[in-house]
């Protein structure tokens, strides 16, 4: 019999094998981890390039009055950007220790078989988004920013090149066009990262509204509504191990 | 396990830990429980008769029952469908 999310039978349907679910599992997690690690990249290269930025205007020693508004719009672009780079790295780093925790989960639970494995590390999954969900919000979030930062520094590096164009060597030239190019490139990134977290965040969400509509079934398998003070408990925190005793 | 499970996932994890024979501490070990929530969950679990106590030698171990292993099965199926259904996450 199969269950319907809003607590239905419906029609047998073909169901997938344990293997099918654990390579979903593995290749959702596997997805997430490289989502993870190129935000790490990004805010890495956030981080150098603001600094970058930042630098490399100061000692341009450029001249006039238009130069030196561009130079000092840049300066703070550039210190902005750096410093989102580092909250930015701060987000990814703790997403990444969740991602860590169901990797490992994943690889000693698969050992286990009879489904009960497999719920094992779809339950870790759930555990670790609903914790790390509004961390994903924020790397979405920041990624927007630095792509907003990244879009900014790319227009103002395009103008100071285009002041410097009548006057600059073939080298300047070149240079200056593959900065602009990774400035544009970044901002591209940067502004289509929150789509994909958030994607990923949707499905989660989606997935955790259907089992809280299954949850239903439990509670008539564990006595109908005679579940007392535990009924209106929906999540449990677990940072009480200090509280831990034998 | 880290993070945020909710009260139907931690009796999954207790009842599946007790298909073994196990102590209050071993429980509470294993599923990341302090001892107040751990008493009260495995008490519930007990009075719904999903789990069952046993003393030997002055030591309580629990066991999961059989209407407890139905749940489990009940668990993991609707679970394991849920996941199903859902779609993949792709890049």
């Amino acid at each position: 019999v199969v269950y319907i999310p809003d607590g239905t039978k419906g029609a047998p349907e073909i169901q997938m094998t344990e293997t099918d679910i654990t390579r979903k599992v593995e290749l959702e997690i596997r997805t997430l981890f490289s989502l993870t690690v190129v935000n790490l990249v990004v805010a890495a290269l956030a981080l150098a390039m603001g600094v970058g930025l930042a630098t490399s205007q100061i000692t341009s020693g450029a001249d006039g009055p238009g130069a030196i508004i561009g130079v000092i719009l840049s300066v703070i672009a550039g210190l902005l950007l750096a410093g989102i780079g580092i909250r930015w790295l701060i987000s990814v780093a703790d997403v990444l220790d969740g991602i860590d925790d169901v990797k490992d989960g994943f690889e000693e639970n698969r050992r286990i078989g009879n489904g009960t494995g497999i719920t094992a590390t779809i339950i870790q999954m759930m555990a670790t988004y609903r914790l790390k969900r509004p961390t994903i919000h924020q790397m979405a979030a920041i990624s927007k920013a630095a792509g907003i930062l990244f879009a900014m520094g790319t227009f103002i590096q395009g103008m100071l090149f285009a002041i410097l164009i009548p006057e600059a060597s073939m080298l300047t030239l070149a240079t200056g066009t593959v900065g602009l190019m990774f400035f544009g490139g970044f901002a591209i990134i940067c502004l289509t990262m929150p789509g994909r977290l958030l994607g990923y965040t949707s499905e989660w969400d989606e997935y955790i509204a259907n089992t809280e509509r299954a949850e239903v079934l439990l509670k008539e398998r564990l006595g109908g509504l005679d579940l007392g003070k535990f009924e209106s408990v929906s999540d449990v925190d677990d940072g009480e191990q200090g509280e831990r005793s034998a | 396990m880290k993070g945020r499970r909710s009260l139907y996932e931690l009796y999954w994890e207790i009842l599946v830990f007790c298909r073994e024979e196990h102590t209050f501490t071993s429980i509470i070990n294993r599923c990341d429980l302090n001892s107040k929530k751990g008493q009260e969950y495995i008490s519930f679990l007990q009075g719904k008769g999903y789990l069952e106590v046993t003393v030997k030698e002055n030591h309580r171990t629990y066991e999961t029952t059989v209407e407890g292993l139905e749940y489990i099965k009940l668990f993991n199926s609707l679970y394991r469908e849920l996941f199903e259904k859902r779609p993949s996450f792709r890049l």
